[in-house]
Parts: C-alpha cells; sequence; structure tokens
C-alpha cells in the first residue's frame, strides 16, 4: 500500500517533467490583460501574460500546481492548476482599483463586511514589528482605533468612541463571547494568531448582529498549507519594561503530501514582571500567559471544512495602590502623584490580580453549490472562566472575589450567492449564552447569572457596476434573556425579557478612476442592553464607585421594564481615497446619533460603613458622536517613507447638555523611515522614527475631586480629577532580514518613548494613581521555518 | 455535484454540530444560583467607652446593614456626651450581623496588618493607643480618650486601614480602608 503511495506511480509522472499548460488571464469581462505574472511557487518560475493575455507554462511534472497570479489593480488569485487535467487555463481577476490596492479591501475578506465601510488593516509587517504586544495595544495603532487600559497590561479597542459590548471581536471567524461588558477586561485572544488584523469603523450589525454596533475587529488566522510540506514559524520577543519574555512557535503541514488535509498547531508562552514609569516601579502589574492553538482542514474541490480549536490562559496584576476602599484614599492617591506602594521588581504577582482561561471550538464548513452559490456552516463553542482576586482579610486571599463561567455556543449558517454584478449573502444565526457566578467567593456576585438565547436572520446585497458599489442588508433578531438572582439573599427571582429588534444598512462606492474612491455607509444598529448594563450592582474598587444597572431605582431593584429601551445607532460614515504610485491618502468623516445610549452616571452619593461613596447609575440618554480620521503614505524616494494620521472625535450627551466620559482625546502621529533593499547580505535594512502626540481632552467631564464629591449637588458627569495634559513620545525602530540558508531570520528593535518622558493618558483608569509606563527597549526575532 | 451529496454534506454537519452543541450545552446547563454568604461584609462598628474615675458608660454605634446598598446607616447617639476632665477607655468592636460574625477577632489575628487611626474634629478629646501588635506598633482596638475643655460638637471619625505587608504605625499610612465612619460627639461640664 505504501509502496504505491510513494514509489513507483509518483515517482515515475514526476521524471516526465515535459509538459506544457497554456491559458490566458482576463478580467471580470473577459478582457484580455497583458503583463500579469503567474508563478509556480513549487517550482519557482512562471509566465508573464502576453498581449493578447496568453501565457504558456513548461517543463510542468504531471501533478498539481499552486498557481499565484498577480497583476497590478487586480486582486490576487490562487489557484490549483492540475496538469493531468487541464490544458486552457482561463484565470479571471478581480479589480481592486489599480493603486488604490492597499487601501481598499475587496479580496479574500470582503464577505467579512460591507465594502462601503471604513476599514483599516494591520498588515502582516506591523503585525510583525509589534509581536509581544496585546491584541487591544496593537489595533490601537490605527487611525479612528484607541484603546482603553486599565494599567500598563490590560488594552480594550475603542472604535470611534466606542467599545466593551458594543464592538465584536471576530477571533477566526467566531465572535468572541466573553466577559467583554467590564471596562478593565481585555480581549481574550492570543494575537500570535493572526496574520492580519481588520478593523471595520463602521456598523456591522447586519451581518453579526447587535455586537457589531461600534464595529469589529477581525482576526485572520493565515490560511491553511495548501503545498503539504511541512513549515512553520518561532518568534521570540524580549522587553527591558518589565523584563518581558514572549515565545511563540508554528507548525504546519500536510498529511502525507496530500493536498486535501493540512494542519497547524501553535503556541505561545509570555512572562513579564512589574512594567516601571520614569521615577517608579508600578508594583504588581506582572502578567503570565500560556496559549495553544490546532487546526485540522480539508479541502477538496469545492469542499472546504475545519476545526480549530484554542486556548487562551493568563495572569496579571493590577497596580497593588489602585486598589482603593473609598473616597479619601482615591483623594490621598491623587494627592500624592505618586503610587503609595512601591517596591522592588518581581515577577511575583499578588492580589488585585485577574486570572483568564478561554477555551474556544470551532467547525466550519463551506460548499460550493452549483445553481445556489457558497453555503457555509459555522459552529463555535466557547468557555469563559474568569476569576478576579482582591485583597481581602483573613486568609480570604486566594478566594476569587469574582468568578465567573461563560459558556456560549454560535450558529451560523450563510449562502453566498449570485456571480458578476449582483452578489449577495443571507443567513441565519443562533446563539446561545449561559453565564454563572461559580459559589464560593463570599461576596454578591456583580452581574447575575443569565441565560441567553438570540436568534437572527439576514439578507444583504451588492451590485457592483462600471464605476458604482452598491449594497443593502436587512436583519432581524429576537433575544429572550432570563436573569437569576437573589433579592436581600432570601428570595430568588427570575426576571426574563424578549428583545425583538431590527438592523439595517445602504452603502455606496463610487470609483471616479483608478486613482479616486468615494464611498459612504449608513448603519442603522440596535442593541438590546447587556445584563451588566440591567443588573450590575457593587463597589468598584478601582474608582471608589458604587455602579448600578439600570434595572435599579434608588438602590432598589425594580421589576418594570418599560423603561428598558434598545439602544438604536444612525452611523453614516464617508471615507474619500486618493492615490497614486507614491502616496496614498484618506480621510473619514462620520456622525453617530445613538438613542438611548446606555452609560455611568452619577447620580447620588452614598454613606456606607467604609465611608461615603458616588453613586453611578446606568442610565440612557441621546448621544451624538462625530469625528474624522486621515491618514497618508508616502513614499518620498525610494529608500524614505514617510507616514501621518490624525484622529478627531468630538462625542456629546445630547438630552443633558453634558459631555460623556472616557471618550479619546485627539492624535496626531508622524512617522518617517528609511530603508536599504539590501545592505551585503540583509535584504530590507530599515530605520524610522515615530513621533504620537496625544491632545488633552478638552471635552472632559467637569471635576469634582473626591474630598468634594459627598457635598456636590450639580447634575453633571464629573470625574476625579482634571484630564492629563498632553503628551509628545518618541519611539524609533530598526530592522532587517537575514537569509539563513533557505530561510530567513527578520530582527526588529524598537524602543518605545525614548525620552522616558513621564505622562498619564486620560484613556487609562489608572490614571489617578501613576503615571504611564516609561522607556522600553524590544528586541524581537522572527525565524520562518518555510524555505524560500 | 449532484442533490445527494449536498444533502450528505448538510446532514453530516449538522449532526457534527449538535453534537457539539449537546456538549457543551450539557455541561453548562442554567441551575439556580446559590444564595452568597457576605464573608466579608462589617455591618456594625461599636466603641464602648468606660470612664476610669466612675461616671455613665457611652457607647458609640454605627450600624448599616446592607453594605454598599441603598439602605441609610443608623448612628447612635446623635450626638455623644464625654464629660470634660475625664478618661475613657475605650474598646472597638465590628460586626457582621447578617452572618452573626464577630470580625473583632479577624482583625486582632491580623493586628500586624491593621490600624485604626482616630481622628477628632472641632472637639477637645484626644486618643491614645492602649495595644500594640508583634511589631511594637499600635493597633486601636484598645484605645483611651482624654477630654478637655467643653464646647461646641464636633465629631470624631474611625479608620480602619488594611495595610499588608507595609504597616508602619503611621496615619493614615499606606493600604486601603476597611471601615471609616464619623460619629457626632461633645464634651459638656
Amino acid at each position: 500500500m505504501l509502496l504505491t503511495l510513494f514509489s513507483n506511480p509518483l515517482m515515475a509522472q514526476r521524471l516526465v517533467c515535459n509538459h506544457q499548460v497554456s491559458g490566458s488571464v482576463v478580467d471580470l469581462d473577459g478582457q484580455p490583460l497583458p503583463g500579469a505574472t503567474v508563478w509556480v511557487e513549487a517550482l519557482k518560475q512562471g509566465a508573464v501574460s502576453e498581449i493578447d493575455g496568453s501565457f504558456l507554462l513548461k517543463a510542468l511534472c504531471l501533478e498539481k500546481y499552486v498557481l499565484h497570479v498577480k497583476f497590478v489593480g487586480y486582486d490576487d488569485e490562487v489557484i490549483t492548476l492540475d496538469v493531468a487535467s487541464q490544458k486552457n487555463l482561463v484565470i479571471k481577476l478581480t479589480p481592486n482599483v489599480n493603486v488604490l490596492h492597499d487601501v481598499v479591501i475587496e479580496g479574500d475578506h470582503a464577505q467579512q463586511h460591507n465594502l462601503s465601510q471604513s476599514v483599516s488593516v494591520l498588515s502582516s509587517e506591523t503585525i510583525n514589528a509589534n509581536r509581544g504586544k496585546s491584541l487591544g495595544e496593537m489595533v490601537a495603532q490605527l487611525p479612528g482605533v484607541r484603546v482603553l487600559m486599565t494599567g500598563p497590561a490590560i488594552f480594550k479597542p475603542v472604535i470611534h468612541g466606542l467599545h466593551s459590548q458594543r464592538i465584536l471581536v471576530l477571533n477566526n471567524g467566531i465572535r468572541q463571547d466573553g466577559q467583554q461588558w467590564g471596562i478593565e477586561h481585555a480581549p481574550e485572544i492570543d494575537p500570535f494568531v493572526a496574520s492580519e488584523i481588520e478593523v471595520v469603523k463602521g456598523a456591522e450589525t447586519v451581518r453579526y448582529g447587535a455586537d457589531a454596533m461600534g464595529g469589529v475587529v477581525i482576526i485572520n488566522a493565515p490560511p491553511l498549507t495548501e503545498t503539504g510540506s511541512i513549515g512553520g514559524e518561532l518568534n521570540l520577543g524580549l522587553m527591558s519594561n518589565g523584563r518581558m519574555g514572549v515565545f511563540s512557535g508554528m507548525l504546519e503541514g500536510g498529511f502525507n503530501k496530500s493536498q486535501r488535509w493540512s494542519w497547524r498547531l501553535q503556541s505561545s508562552v509570555k512572562k513579564g514582571g512589574d512594567f516601571h514609569a520614569r521615577d517608579y516601579n508600578l508594583s504588581n502589574t506582572g502578567v503570565e500567559e500560556l496559549n495553544f492553538s490546532g487546526a485540522i482542514g480539508y479541502k477538496k474541490d469545492d469542499t472546504k471544512a475545519e476545526i480549530y480549536m484554542s486556548s487562551f490562559n493568563t495572569e496579571l496584576g493590577i497596580l497593588r495602590s489602585a486598589h482603593t476602599g473609598n473616597l479619601d484614599d482615591l483623594q490621598n492617591s491623587i494627592e500624592q502623584g505618586e503610587p503609595w506602594y512601591v517596591a522592588d521588581f518581581t515577577y511575583a504577582i499578588d492580589n488585585p490580580r485577574q486570572k483568564i482561561n478561554h477555551h474556544l471550538l470551532k467547525v466550519s464548513a463551506s460548499k460550493k453549490i452549483a445553481s445556489w452559490g457558497k453555503l457555509d456552516f459555522l459552529y463555535g463553542g466557547q468557555i469563559n472562566r474568569r476569576k478576579e482576586y482582591d485583597i481581602r482579610r483573613a486568609g480570604r486571599n486566594d478566594k476569587p472575589a469574582l468568578s465567573m463561567e461563560l459558556f456560549s455556543n454560535v450558529v451560523d449558517i450563510a449562502l453566498e450567492h449570485g456571480n458578476g454584478k449582483l452578489t449577495g449573502n443571507t443567513g441565519i444565526n443562533g446563539t446561545f449564552k449561559n453565564n454563572n457566578n461559580v459559589p464560593g467567593t463570599g461576596i454578591d456576585p456583580l452581574i447575575p447569572n443569565y441565560n441567553q438565547y438570540t436568534g437572527g436572520i439576514f439578507w444583504m446585497e451588492k451590485l457592483r457596476l462600471r464605476h458604482w458599489l452598491i449594497e443593502a442588508g436587512v436583519r432581524f433578531d429576537y433575544q429572550y434573556l432570563q436573569v437569576l438572582m437573589y433579592v436581600d439573599n432570601t428570595n430568588l427571582i427570575k426576571p426574563e425579557f424578549n428583545f425583538k429588534y431590527a438592523s439595517g444598512t445602504l452603502g455606496a462606492a463610487y470609483y471616479f478612476n483608478d486613482r479616486l474612491r468615494l464611498s459612504s455607509n449608513l448603519g442603522l444598529a440596535t442593541r438590546p442592553p447587556h445584563v451588566s448594563e440591567l443588573y450590575s450592582n457593587g463597589l468598584h474598587h478601582g474608582t471608589a464607585s458604587i455602579e448600578e444597572g439600570l434595572m435599579y431605582r434608588d438602590g432598589n431593584l425594580i421589576t418594570d421594564q418599560t423603561a428598558i429601551k434598545t439602544e438604536f445607532s444612525k452611523k453614516w460614515i464617508t471615507t474619500l481615497q486618493w492615490a497614486k504610485q507614491n502616496v496614498s491618502m484618506e480621510v473619514t468623516a462620520y456622525t453617530n446619533w445613538i438613542d438611548n445610549f446606555v452609560y455611568l452616571r452619577p447620580y447620588t452619593t452614598r454613606l456606607t460603613i467604609r465611608g461615603y461613596f458616588p453613586v453611578f447609575q446606568y442610565q440612557q440618554t441621546n448621544a451624538w458622536l462625530a469625528g474624522s480620521d486621515f491618514s497618508l503614505n508616502w513614499q518620498v524616494t525610494e529608500k524614505i517613507s514617510y507616514k501621518a494620521k490624525v484622529s478627531y472625535l468630538y462625542a456629546r450627551d445630547v438630552s443633558n447638555r453634558d459631555v460623556l466620559p472616557f471618550m479619546p482625546p485627539a492624535q496626531v502621529e508622524n512617522r518617517l523611515s528609511y530603508t536599504w533593499p539590501t545592505v551585503g547580505k540583509l535584504q530590507n535594512v530599515y530605520v524610522g522614527i515615530s513621533i504620537p502626540v496625544v491632545l488633552r481632552q478638552y471635552h472632559a467631564p467637569v471635576t469634582v475631586y473626591p474630598k468634594d464629591v459627598p457635598e456636590y449637588d450639580g447634575n453633571k458627569v464629573f470625574d476625579f480629577m482634571p484630564p492629563p495634559d498632553g503628551y509628545v513620545l518618541v519611539n524609533i525602530e530598526a530592522g532587517t532580514n537575514v537569509p539563513v540558508g533557505k530561510r530567513q531570520l527578520t530582527i526588529g528593535f524598537s524602543a518605545d518613548n525614548l525620552g522616558n518622558v513621564s505622562y498619564r493618558n486620560y484613556m487609562n483608569r489608572l490614571r489617578y494613581y501613576a503615571d504611564d509606563v516609561g522607556r522600553n527597549f524590544s528586541l524581537r526575532l522572527k525565524y520562518d521555518l518555510h524555505a524560500h | 455535484m449532484n442533490r445527494n451529496q449536498v444533502i450528505t454534506f448538510v446532514r453530516s454537519f449538522i449532526l457534527i454540530t449538535f453534537t457539539l452543541a449537546l456538549i457543551i450545552q450539557f455541561s453548562s446547563c442554567s441551575e439556580d444560583p446559590e444564595p452568597t454568604n457576605e464573608e466579608e461584609l462589617i455591618t456594625t462598628v461599636i466603641i464602648d467607652l468606660i470612664p476610669t474615675s466612675g461616671g455613665d458608660d457611652i457607647q458609640l454605634k454605627f450600624y448599616d446593614a446592607d453594605g454598599s446598598g441603598a439602605g441609610t446607616p443608623v448612628i447612635t447617639p446623635a450626638v455623644a456626651q464625654f464629660v470634660s476632665g475625664k478618661v475613657y477607655e475605650a474598646q472597638v468592636t465590628l460586626l457582621n450581623e447578617e452572618a452573626g460574625e464577630d470580625i473583632t477577632e479577624e482583625i486582632d489575628e491580623e493586628k500586624n496588618d491593621h490600624l485604626f487611626c482616630f481622628t477628632p474634629t472641632n472637639t477637645n478629646v484626644t486618643i491614645g493607643y492602649s495595644d500594640e501588635d508583634d511589631n511594637g506598633r499600635p493597633i486601636g482596638l484598645s484605645t483611651y480618650w482624654t477630654v478637655g475643655d467643653a464646647g461646641e460638637a464636633g465629631s470624631v471619625k474611625v479608620t480602619l486601614r488594611h495595610q499588608p505587608g507595609t504597616k508602619d504605625g503611621s496615619c493614615p499610612g499606606t493600604g486601603d480602608t476597611d471601615v471609616e465612619v464619623t460619629f457626632p460627639v461633645q464634651v459638656v461640664e
């Protein structure tokens, strides 16, 4: 058996490598495309299409090859060529509007979002240059995307001012179902699985449901190998600040040289100790991570199937000084201007700390069905365990103060249909979530147990004309929510909610020519309040505040649901993209009216046995968010390149004539780099400098110092200290590729906050207690195991 | 491809999906939650004061049943009356009346990490420590209150500082606050 598989027939075929395949490259209308490259990766040879689009591949063996077809202005096409059965190959390329290629995304991932949306992509190069950072920190480099921080290790993406349950993170095609409701809960994802990260900055609720109201962070893993040969990569990152080390390894291949089955295994490990600001250690900010993922894929003709599993496990410390008992403690921290607890550097993680495990199982399959289109099935199961440990009395430090388990199931069935000018996507999906507080914390749960069932149905169509692209979509959802909780610790109640809601999108893009594209999208999105917004109840040690949900009035539970409304967002976003050979530019402007916007607002001060506390309640208001992003990429000369980006957001609570808290201030960033294509044996040697400038938040809430809170009788949203001043950082970087035999080693070096500036960031929840991190040197090595 | 293949494909997928969904569903059945035993809660602060040279005892009491909940705390007496010239021996008691626990024992066991601070405002009462921990630093469970001249009503703020590993005996020092209550007091002739 083995003999037949491995030796004779194959070897015999291989010996006769004189086959030829001719073909032609054409556009969607069948017009020939001269000058396109048809590359046979396995043989390291290729052909260029003639004036009539024709090409000829020679010296082929009688087997299957993967062809890469490239032509400027068109999407790259990867196809499998079976020499035995193919004599005249016609390759159709889809235009991507010439030099807009880098900024317009219409390729493989087009089904993941509307094409009229504003989308930014973090390329694999940028991801590689930032290895070791967390997901949130990485995406914050994109224009319009910022990050809400809780110390140096917890980063939540903020898109155009919205975050948490309004942002969907799509991990390998599966919606991430973690405990995203908390501001100090970062996405539970290992960024090493990503080869590319896309951020959609408008509402994508039609495709993904309510969570995508503020945008989507799409994490794309590289496709499984198609060649069947073993490959992989190793990554090592070392950072001086926090004395952190990160290592990751990935291995992939096929089974028995079969082109049908392929697999990938990946793991990463991270360990860091206390970070430091310019003047002191940020004690108890260490982090540990251990992650695994694995995938098995099957591909035959038009059928694809994949099983993907991943496990994310982390433990991280929260700045010791940020644990406050009451307003007096907070007042002291603000007055002192530096953390009261500073100890020598340590890798040890003490309380307060978080311990999180997130496990994912995904099964997906797709099949092209002749007259129907492409049918996609997706199932995702997730288990999220979150434990938070506090500083407690009487040996209770090893008992979590909060312990929750979330089980989530998602089934998604979609049919991509149509071809040519009119294409569409329609489908249904269902989710079931079950969240339990694990008993034994000795503390009343912050949010109650719940069961949540959601069912949705959607329909989207795209029409492509010569200069136009028009798209529209609509979605209907039904959500049943059952909450299980105790009143006064004696009566078990099970309030039920039924939400029915709809979303819609309408968008268009106009291609003036191959250099200019204008796109505009109107997204209407509805989102029922999350359990945390309905039933949160408890003391927040990080901000010395009591937080209460929408279902409380003056601290008491209510049963009347009529006051609860779904959030309704109307976001209109317009993007103008212009590009020529060496310059590309993009301007985005948006305006977002959100009715019944849920947010925390202080409404009273309460005396407890720990002293006075401000009470923040989730309330609904009408909000307006508007802003603009700008980015420029300029290849000044062959070696010098310049990049700039600017983000500005203005946010307002319209009903209360007030500002909205935690909205990112304006930011400008300039980056200049110099590249030598080769220096001796080294390739792609570069040095660069980037200078982010973050302005003060001039539309911050009024300041009421903690000591003044008990006397404060205003009705404005307040903050405990004035917004920090703006700051300027200087970051430098350098890197190169070193050929090592047939393989490649990539070396990168960077210094962030080179001037070791001491600053505080308005978007960091620990700014009441300590400065942000100081200078950090990083060294990154990547060794590619694939032979080149 | 033919119709049968499509049906087989769809069928096998649905089978796999539902098997997996069932497995996960099985492990996550939504049972009723258990009521929480709030261990950390302190509902009551009592300070018993006995004059060393005879006279009326004083009991200061702060009671709040529901932790961070909306219930209004009860402070008694409305204004405690200290007699000018006397010295009172004071003893602090902390209770969790919801669970029927005496928290004072917890504090005493962790005396090296805890410190009571007393802050008189607008009143002639001076408070001194009469206990110490294993490191010779004050705790504040036992104190003596020296009363000076009579005057208007003022207050004494009592704070319990939790300072694991960082206690140096100074007030307020490091750490965070577990208790902060303010008693209205007045010195009378």
